[in-house]
């Protein structure tokens, strides 16, 4: 059964005299504990996609239906609440907190959450284990590497326990081994926790562990392939 | 991890543009502090000199006599309205004085002068009379001398034990006259009361100017004005039809007017001020707000709602001002104290100048509360005006536009 619909997903924007169709009817739909890869080229509406699925971005037309329901329905205090209990969000700058520390920004959604300090302990300990940056969890962002800091970022977006987890290229600031790490991480949460991961990328490190690859072209669907 | 955490940590992430918007609050708050309190302390030193030497807080007088300060203004203070006056609990003392402008004179020298006849014990626990003596002895009960002033004893050539003559116009324009021997000399911080003052136990007083039982006010204190209103109303309802309950600030019209727009001019002034504090404030919320778009934008597609992004950066506005608040307060404080219990002398000439005045030469500061407080809830009124601008800038903010900065 799938968790997210996208019916005939549409976002035109508005030039000066002339209207982009940044996104021009998309229909997909996403299972439960897939791990998939939006590709195409820059330009290709990869990244607008991915924001009207985690409602960021408001579509011109079209639904995004998660567990049944039009988030794009929802009024903006809900949609907010949506993403926070539903969306696992990893951005390809990181986008950590910087006076917060690692632990901090792990806890940072769970806080927001209203979760008990014991829960929250325990799952940001749980998790900083699993991206295997336990040592580092009272250090700011600042005396992290990039890949430190995107490893935080992803059990930052699996702290809220979500649904699913939107990754907009999160491996185009990594060097190749921080990609490979960080890539193992994500694949063994997915399996592990069952969440279900949608990259949006055009690194062919991450196309190749994804089993699934929807390319996109022009804001339309060229090929979806389930491996 | 709460909010005001995150708030403290976010205020020093640009430290020294934090420095600069807390160090205008806090040379703001401190001009401030200072400034009332020097303003205040001299008012209420003022005051005090005011209701202490002349006025009182409250006098009871005939209702012409302000506008005719005449002997014939003087009244028969009636029994029962003395009786209503010793049994409020909140006056804590009244004395009778008769007072009329004579002529004194001591061989060829002859002096305009004010004549006070008081209750000497009455007197001296009202305004503190006797400490002004300055050679003599003070005046009792059915004495036959008189106290003067010392800038006056030199005018008129005499010392003490020698006499004076005291001319003056009596009860409806008897003429009266009579020689007093000189008692005491008194020299008052103020030397216009040096020049002209004479004090006379009341009833002799009241029989040189052939007005038997007479007084021309009933000069009332209490222990500080906030009871004057009160006390005001309580006595207005009890006092004859022919006289009339008048507050010190009724009697010194100019001074209340002086204070007064001394006040507004540096509330203007202030207003100015804590107006320029509140723009560079809102230059730092604009910059900071800029600079942070993209982790404002991070924080609301993360599930923070747009009124607890706004709460962060009302935390972070309010410990700015509070930490400068604190700090001028933190400065100011022991300072105004020291200044409290050792005033600051005025010499030479603006010490004359306000001797002249009528007002003792020191510089003297207020420590009441309000005066620390007010400008820190100037500065809370600001942080909450200027984050109108945040409420705004927040409301504004798209998700979206803000992760692609």
């Amino acid at each position: 059964m799938s968790i997210i619909e996208i019916k005939n997903l549409t976002k035109i924007y508005d030039g000066s005299g002339f209207e982009v169709k940044a996104v021009n009817g998309i229909n997909l739909s996403f299972e439960k504990g897939e791990f998939a890869a939006i590709v195409g080229p820059s330009g290709s509406g990869k990244t607008t996609l991915l924001n009207m699925l985690g409602g960021l971005d408001h579509p011109t037309s079209g639904e995004v239906i998660v567990d049944g329901q039009n988030i794009w329905k929802l009024k903006s205090r809900k949609l907010t609440d949506f993403r926070l209990y539903n969306i696992g969000f990893v951005f390809q700058a990181y986008n950590l907190i910087p006076v917060l520390t690692a632990k901090e920004n792990v806890e940072f959604i769970m806080h927001l959450q209203g979760r008990s300090k014991k829960e929250r302990d325990s799952r940001t300990r749980e998790l900083m284990q699993a991206v295997g940056l336990e040592e580092r969890m009272n250090s700011r962002p600042s005396k992290l590497s990039g890949g430190q800091q995107q490893r935080v970022a992803v059990a930052r977006a699996l702290a809220s326990k979500p649904k699913f987890i939107l990754a907009d290229e999160p491996t185009a600031n990594l060097d190749s081994k921080s990609t490979e790490t960080l890539l193992d991480i994500m694949e063994h949460l997915n399996k592990e926790e069952d969440i279900t991961f949608i990259f949006s990328t055009h690194d062919a490190r991450v196309v190749k562990k994804a089993r699934r690859v929807i390319t996109i072209e022009d804001g339309k669907v060229k090929s979806d392939e389930v491996r | 991890m709460n909010y005001s955490k995150i708030a403290w940590r976010n205020l020093w992430r640009n430290k020294k543009r934090s420095l600069i918007t807390i160090s205008s609050v806090f040379f703001g708050v401190l001009f401030s502090i200072s400034l009332t309190s020097l303003q205040e302390g001299s008012f209420a030193n003022m005051i005090d000199n005011i209701v202490n030497f002349y006025s009182g807080y409250i006098q009871i007088q005939d209702k012409e006599y302000m506008e005719n300060n005449t002997i014939n203004h003087s009244f028969v203070p009636p029994s029962f309205f003395l009786k209503k006056i010793s049994e409020n609990k909140t006056i804590s003392n009244f004395s009778k004085r008769l007072q009329i402008f004579a002529l004194a004179s001591s061989g060829d020298e002859s002096q305009g002068v004010m004549i006070t006849g008081i209750e000497p014990e009455k007197e001296n626990s009202l305004s503190g009379l006797s400490k002004w003596v300055i050679q003599g002895k003070f005046l009792e009960q059915g004495d036959k001398g008189i106290l003067l002033g010392n800038l006056l004893a030199e005018k008129l050539n005499v010392e003490i034990g020698d006499s004076i003559i005291i001319i003056g116009p009596g009860y409806h324009g008897i003429s009266s006259a009579g020689l007093f021997p000189v008692k005491g000399l008194l020299s008052f911080p103020m030397m216009e009361l040096n020049k002209m003052a004479i004090y006379l136990e009341l009833e002799n007083c009241q029989q040189l100017f052939s007005a038997d039982n007479r007084v021309t006010n009933i000069i009332i204190n209490l222990p500080d004005y906030t009871h004057l209103e009160r006390v005001k109303s309580e006595l207005q309802m009890d006092v004859p039809d022919e006289l009339t309950v008048l507050s010190w600030e009724e009697m010194n019209e100019e001074i209340t007017q002086f204070i007064d727009g001394k006040r507004y001019s540096a509330v203007i002034f202030k207003g100015i001020l804590f107006m320029i504090i509140g723009f560079g404030i809102l230059g730092t919320v604009i910059m900071l707000i800029a600079e942070r778009k993209r982790e404002l934008g991070v924080m609301n597609a993360l599930g923070m709602k747009k009124h607890r992004i706004t709460s962060v950066l009302f935390l972070e506005l309010l410990f700015t001002g509070l930490t400068g608040v604190l700090f001028s307060v933190a400065v100011t404080f022991p300072v105004i104290l020291h200044f409290l219990k050792n005033p600051i002398p005025i010499g030479g000439e603006m010490g004359v100048a306000f001797q002249d005045m009528g007002f003792e030469p020191v510089i003297e500061f207020s420590g009441q509360g309000w005066v620390f407080y007010k400008p820190a809830i100037t500065v809370f009124i600001l942080t909450v005006i200027i984050s109108i601008y945040i409420v705004y800038a927040i409301k504004r903010l798209k998700t979206v536009d803000a992760l692609r900065t």
